[in-house]
């Protein structure tokens, strides 16, 4: 009243010298709910319409004796139930006299006294004004905007140009032009409509405002919003708070409506290209929002689509229809319309709540139900006292700071970028290298391969897309990040597994210490941090499953374990014998979920998979060169893997201590076992990995598996032991629990102060390495890499350029090749003979290296035609190069190998978007549809 | 109740404790160090070189017939037809210095012998040589520079690469500094003869070790001597020094034969001598111990109790030592017996040998436990003609004279270990070939794949 109050003042009211006739038209349709307050604030109105006219659309709630009571009976015009709006209007308008202004209005949506005076002051103050909107406040809050003039953009989306929630603090309080304003309190011109024909009959409840608007402008009128004029919608349809009645309009139809709209009013040239991109890009959005788990509104997409496309006819007329009154180019009016990067703006909104939604469901308030609800601990709850200090009020955030700038100071050798060394090799040049590693026919590693792709390139090369020409930086994070990254994860299922702050935090810290304690960072053994970082996410998952049986956590169990597998696939034999542990402690009824957690890794990890199942012990292959490990049955007891960088083992005695007491207090027991059991798994697997030795190729040598992932199981499930043990000591002795406390810092502390004294390098190193020489590398041809004495045996390799990258090591060559190219290095040795040069020279080799060159060796090679002594950099190394050509074709792959890593991608993506919270329209009325517009008011 | 609960509980470390026991009993798996040492595998192709000229004959073999065979005569590198056939005994004399015989075929066992009669200004005599194929590690005895013995090292490179060979000269005196010894070049596809008196002049009896360096390179001496003794005679690879060794094929005539023992070693080395002969093992008098310098030649007489008969001499010594014996039972020619590997295969006995006409006859020395020698003649489409067999006593040596009519080559196979000789006598012209067995196998080195 009081904004009213003060627009009249500021206004000049030259129009009341002679005021213009108004018309106006309230339409109702069940709206008893809102109809006494509406029509009691049209009884105070500075300025009232000059005529009424009410229209009851088949209302069954006693709407019509409401306006009958207020209005009189002859005042209200009833109309069939499933009338639209623009067919509402049309009746009340046959009852009215001839007005200057037409007025319309919904049953849900209150005006104030200032209203139609405002609007009157904006239509009035140009000639070429023909519409006029109010500044429309949600019903009942009363502060937020609901619109301030419409628009619409080139993809058919209804744009308000406002934030979803904005307030009103005055904004927008300057007229503006507008291509339209919405048909609550739609102020328009009578002439202009009778110009026009009013509303489109084919739009009876959807975009008939902004169809209105647009023929309007290229008819050479002006649409404005008068901010003054304030109007409150309380917007029913959308709320479901409007029954429903016979004659509703589908869901679809408001996609339709967008289609229809926006190819009848698109002027020529134009409307060719909106006809063929509406088409295409709606089938992208019945995609994308399938992918996004929104089927409900993929098939209205659909429905529409067929709607509008297959009536030509209709869409003919109604062009037909909009050339008769156009008036001004469309050119004249375009800056009426969004700019042409809204829809992306949009759609990029859409994609980053998806992910989000994906990444962390329980975060997202999708209007659809839940996947996972975790219940927010108490630590995460945001703390505005700012009483204590931060680090008491976020003792886990000041962790994760302090663990990222510890790693950064541990990993001051490998900040050069490049990692490599150890099992660890170069990453490829740009991210299209794993890419093309996991679709391209042939693997140029040297020979001809044919074998498929490991997996874990899919996922390098999806991470590392976004830094397409860096993707070393992946793996270098990884690296030099493992233990503030496997801290997270390990934090995160913490918060599931136990109350207590502090040592759960503690616990987290161990966790991540037990990683690069083994020696795994150091190593390069990146298959293991992968897995490791992972590991936490899938005994959280489990744990979910366990309280909340459901198919989709099971899938995301799978998941989850596919890619820890991809990286390491022993942890899919862990997480096989983790799987029965969960069954034998719940019961039969997570039995098929079980089914679908172990289905799922067995189908994403496919075909790669069995490669490696084929030679059982190959499962202890990880991501990397199959380098041996070296640890011994000791070192896995004391959680370490063996070889350089593992931290000294007796720092893990005191854990190994308290985990035997923490089997002590009964009242904890049941979880402390079940964490031992865990344990035990990881044990026995590890120590099996100590006696067993696998062949990473045909008749290569023997390789002693590295353990890193079992035994930080092993130590992971001791530490949780005694996570959980601590509520039974909380209330004991003083002295007992300081003892306790003290020996269990021991581990995380000791371990950390050893990994800041020596590092995260070393073997793993930031410098560029050489596998051959560079001018080796250089020629047009592969090399021979060759080891080994002629007297004790003979080891080969065969080396594209400068050498595999991550990933390749894992492409292993066609036997056939190998079996050649050994023939071949074999004959050469023996008889020095041309014709194995020539072998050679066909498999597309054209250099020999030997690193460290066997005096008889380089003998042999010596004597051998066809082949030329070049310098080498290092003086016991030795290269020759082939003097013939090497041949350049490669064995292709099978025609099906490119199809099947498509559909393997396919797979991932359609496991990834079941886990996705599905979308559903809030029941009962639909989330976006502005229903009122056609039975309204 | 609470007693079971804990025993339960007590189970878990008990569980940890019985695993790690297990880990520690079994077995590791297969040491990955484990050695390999090379295989046996058939010979595909083999390459060989011999000297070229007027005078010489060349003659290519070989045990089964090969799939192709392509001479090429050197320097012109013109292909040679006469020696083109890889299933036939063919002989050719090439207009070149050289010739390079490349044969391709599994186990074939291809094998080329030049033979020729010097000229008498060079001091005449009967040359009968193996071809030899590539050379890693060469020890040549029996070589001079100067007092009427002159040696020629005639280098032959087989390949299309620059090939280079060091050369380590030993006298009576100790070893002799050579000019220009070491990173000798051969150029592709050429021969190089090299006088020895050119490196080192004035020495009578010179001890070469030639090392080959780079490239594919074949070695043979070409030995001519007007002194004492007289004659020609081609000298191929000896044994590397080693600490036993049999000389055989030392042939009739006690005088004239003269052991040359080299150590190149650092001490003295003392060498016990034993003869095989032809009823027994015995040791000469005045042969019980040889003392050899460190890094000298030494030049022994082979006294008259060892007796005249065909023979084969056994060298014990506790340095390794290379040795030959040079034989000059006549004024006119003398030929050296050089020390050779017991057969391990098939080998292959020139009788055709273009204009050589001198039968060989055969010493065959069992130098362990008794042996057996089948020994088969061929004509030249190699059709097998008669064959016998030579049964040699434990410890003894055999001289046979073979049935040769019509035959080209012989081939003999043994059974046991059998050290063997071919000897040409025509008139008092002399010379003998150590066999050798052909190439039909060779040792391979296992390859495999890296890990």
């Amino acid at each position: 009243m009081d904004e009213a109050g003060t627009d009249e003042a500021q206004t000049g009211r030259h129009w009341l010298d002679d005021p213009p006739t108004v018309g106006a038209v309230l339409v109702a349709h069940n709206g008893a709910r809102w109809l006494p307050k509406v029509l009691s604030s049209l009884t105070h109105m500075f300025h009232a319409p000059t005529a009424w006219q009410a229209v009851d659309v088949g209302s069954t709630d006693g709407s019509g004796e409401l306006l009958a009571d207020f209005f009189g009976p002859e005042r209200v015009t009833q109309a069939p139930a499933g009338t639209g709006f623009g067919d509402a209007v049309r009746i009340g308008l046959a009852e009215l006299p001839d007005t200057a202004w037409i007025w319309l209005l919904h049953d849900d949506a209150s005006v104030l006294p200032g209203t139609l005076s405002g609007l009157l002051d904006t239509a009035t103050s140009e000639p070429d004004i023909a519409m006029v909107g109010p500044k429309i406040r949600e019903w009942p809050s009363l502060r937020r905007l609901l619109e301030v003039g419409l628009t619409v953009t080139s993809t058919g989306a209804r744009e308000t140009g406002l934030e979803t929630g904005e307030p009103d603090a005055g904004q927008h309080d300057r007229p503006r032009d507008v291509l339209a304003v919405s048909t609550a309190g739609m102020l328009v011109r009578r002439d202009v409509w009778d110009e026009l024909d009013g509303f489109d009959p084919d739009l009876p409840l959807h975009f008939d405002d902004i169809d209105l608007g647009w023929r309007l402008a290229r008819a050479g009128y002006r649409a404005r919003t008068a901010p003054t004029a304030v109007l409150f919608h309380a917007e029913s349809s959308r709320r479901g708070t409007r029954p429903h009645a016979p004659g509703d309009r589908p869901h679809w139809e408001q996609r339709r409506a967008a289609l229809y709209t926006l190819l009848a009013n698109t002027p020529m040239p134009h409307f060719v290209w909106q006809y063929v991109r509406l088409f295409v890009g709606s089938l992208v959005r019945v995609i994308g929002l399938l992918v996004g788990k929104d089927p409900e509104a993929a098939g209205d997409e659909l429905l529409a689509l067929r709607s509008t496309y297959l009536h030509p006819l209709r869409l003919l007329r109604a062009r037909r229809r909009r050339a008769r009154t156009r008036r001004r180019s469309h050119k004249a009016i375009r800056d009426l319309f969004p700019p042409y990067w809204l829809p992306y703006q949009h759609g990029y909104d859409v994609l980053r709540d998806t992910v989000t939604a994906l990444v962390k469901p329980e975060t997202v308030s999708s209007r659809g139900r839940r996947s996972t609800a975790l219940d927010q601990a108490p630590d995460d709850a945001v703390d505005l006292d700012d009483g204590p200090s931060l680090l008491l009020r976020r003792p886990w955030l000041v962790a994760v700071v302090a663990l990222v700038l510890l790693s950064v100071v541990a990993g001051r050798g490998l900040l050069g970028g490049g990692l490599t060394g150890g099992a660890l090799l170069p990453s490829p040049s740009t991210a299209g290298g794993w890419w093309g590693l996991w679709f391209e026919g042939h693997h140029d590693i040297g020979l001809g391969s044919t074998s498929l792709p490991p997996l874990f390139a899919l996922p390098l090369a999806v991470v590392s897309t976004p830094v397409w020409s860096s993707p070393s930086l992946v793996v270098t994070a990884l690296m030099v990040f493992a233990v503030p990254l496997a801290a997270m994860t390990a934090h995160r299922l913490g918060r599931q597994i136990s109350p207590h702050r502090i040592p759960r935090l503690v616990w987290a810290i161990a966790y991540a210490m037990a990683v690069v304690a083994t020696g795994a960072v150091a190593q390069g053994r990146l298959g293991t941090v992968v897995a490791l970082v992972v590991l936490p996410i899938v005994v959280n998952t489990a744990w979910q499953l366990a309280e909340r049986p459901g198919w989709q956590l099971a899938l995301r169990l799978g998941i989850w374990l596919a890619l820890a597998s991809a990286f390491a696939p022993i942890v899919l034999v862990l997480g096989l014998a983790g799987l029965l542990v969960l069954w034998w402690s719940e019961g039969r009824w997570v039995s098929r979920q079980l089914v679908v957690a172990l289905v799922t890794p067995l189908v994403l990890l496919g075909p790669w998979l069995a490669q490696r199942a084929l030679r059982p012990w190959q499962m202890w292959w990880e991501a990397g060169l199959p380098t041996p490990g070296t640890a011994a049955v000791h070192d896995v007891v004391l959680g370490r893997a063996g070889g350089p960088g593992a931290a000294p083992g007796w720092l893990t005695v005191g854990l190994l201590v308290l985990a035997v007491l923490a089997l002590v207090p009964s009242a904890t027991r049941g979880g402390v076992q079940l964490a031992w059991t865990v344990a035990l798994i990881g044990l026995g697997v590890a120590l099996a990995g100590t006696v067993v030795t696998y062949s990473p190729a045909a008749g290569a040598v023997d390789v002693a598996p590295w353990v890193g992932v079992p035994t930080v199981l092993w130590i992971g499930g001791l530490a949780t032991a005694v996570l959980l043990a601590v509520p039974a000591v909380a209330d004991r002795g003083r002295p007992l629990v300081a003892a306790a406390v003290v020996v269990a810092l021991v581990m995380p502390l000791g371990t950390a102060a050893w990994w800041l004294a020596r590092g995260s390098s070393d073997p793993l190193d930031d410098q560029p390495r050489e596998v051959v020489p560079a001018f080796v590398a250089d020629r047009p041809g592969d090399t021979v890499v060759v080891t080994g004495r002629v007297a004790s045996g003979i080891e080969l390799e065969v080396v594209a350029g400068d050498g595999p990258f991550l990933g390749q090591e894992a492409v292993s060559a066609s036997t056939r090749e190998v079996d050649r190219v050994g023939a071949a290095v074999r004959r050469m040795l023996a008889q020095s003979t041309e014709s194995a040069v020539a072998t050679l020279s066909a498999a597309g080799i054209d250099a020999i290296y030997a690193p460290r060159a066997d005096p008889e060796l380089v003998r042999r090679i010596d004597a051998t035609p066809g082949l030329e002594q070049s310098g080498s950099d290092d003086p016991d190394s030795r290269v020759w190069t082939v003097t013939a050509a090497p041949s350049a074709d490669q064995a292709s792959a099978p025609w099906w190998h490119r199809p099947l890593a498509s559909l393997q991608v396919l797979l991932w993506l359609v496991a990834i978007v079941l886990t996705a919270p599905v979308r559903r329209r809030a029941d009962p009325a639909p989330l976006a549809g502005d229903v009122e517009e056609e039975v309204t008011p | 109740m609470r007693i079971l609960d804990i025993g339960r509980a007590a189970a878990f470390p008990l569980v940890a404790v019985l695993l790690v026991a297990a880990a520690t009993v079994v077995p590791r798996g297969s040491d990955a160090d484990e050695s390999r040492p090379p295989t046996s595998v058939p010979v595909t192709q083999s390459s060989y070189a011999c000297p070229a000229g007027p005078v010489i004959t060349v003659a290519s073999g070989q045990v089964a017939p090969g799939t192709s065979a392509t001479a090429t005569a050197l320097p012109s590198r013109t292909p040679d037809q006469s020696l083109g056939d890889a299933g036939a005994w063919r002989t050719g004399v090439v207009d070149g210095q050289g010739v390079v015989v490349d044969q391709q075929g599994r186990g074939s066992g291809a094998v080329g012998y030049f033979a020729g009669t010097a000229p008498k200004s060079g001091g005449g005599g009967l040359v009968v040589g193996s071809c030899t194929g590539v050379v890693d590690d060469a020890w040549l005895m029996g070589l001079g520079s100067g007092n009427g013995h002159f040696s020629t090292l005639i280098l032959t490179n087989l390949a299309s690469t620059p090939a280079a060979v060091d050369l380590s000269l030993w006298g009576p005196q100790g070893p002799i500094d050579a000019v220009d010894a070491d990173g000798i070049v051969v150029e592709p596809f050429s021969v190089r003869r090299i006088r020895l008196d050119s490196l080192a002049a004035g020495e009578s009896e010179i001890a070469v070790h030639l090392q080959r360096r780079r490239g594919s390179l074949s070695a043979v001496v070409n030995d001519t001597s007007t002194a004492t003794f007289k004659g020609t005679e081609p000298i191929s690879a000896a044994l590397s020094p080693r600490r036993t060794q049999v000389v055989g094929g030392l042939v009739g005539g006690a005088s004239g034969r003269t052991l040359l023992v080299l150590n190149p070693g650092r001490s003295t080395a003392r060498v016990g001598v034993e003869v095989i002969g032809k009823d027994g093992t015995f040791t000469p008098t005045g042969l019980e111990q040889v003392t050899v310098k460190a890094g000298t030649v030494q030049a022994v007489t082979v006294p008259d109790s060892a007796g005249a008969d065909e023979q084969a001499l056994r060298l014990t010594s506790d340095r390794p030592v290379a040795a030959t014996v040079r034989m000059a039972p006549t004024a006119d020619d003398y030929a050296y017996a050089e020390p050779g590997a017991p057969l391990s295969g098939p080998a292959v006995v020139p009788v055709d040998l273009g204009s050589v006409r001198a039968a060989p006859s055969l010493v065959l020395t069992a130098p362990g436990g008794a042996a057996e020698v089948e020994v088969q003649g061929f004509d030249a489409s190699m059709k097998p003609l008669a064959s016998s067999t030579v049964t040699i006593a434990a410890g003894t040596t055999s001289a046979v004279r073979p049935e040769v009519d019509g035959a080209a080559y012989l081939v003999l196979r043994p059974t046991g270990r059998v050290v063997a000789a071919a000897t040409y006598a025509d008139g008092d012209a002399l010379s003998s070939l150590a066999l050798s067995a052909a190439p039909v196998s060779v040792q391979a080195p296992q390859v495999r794949p890296a890990g």
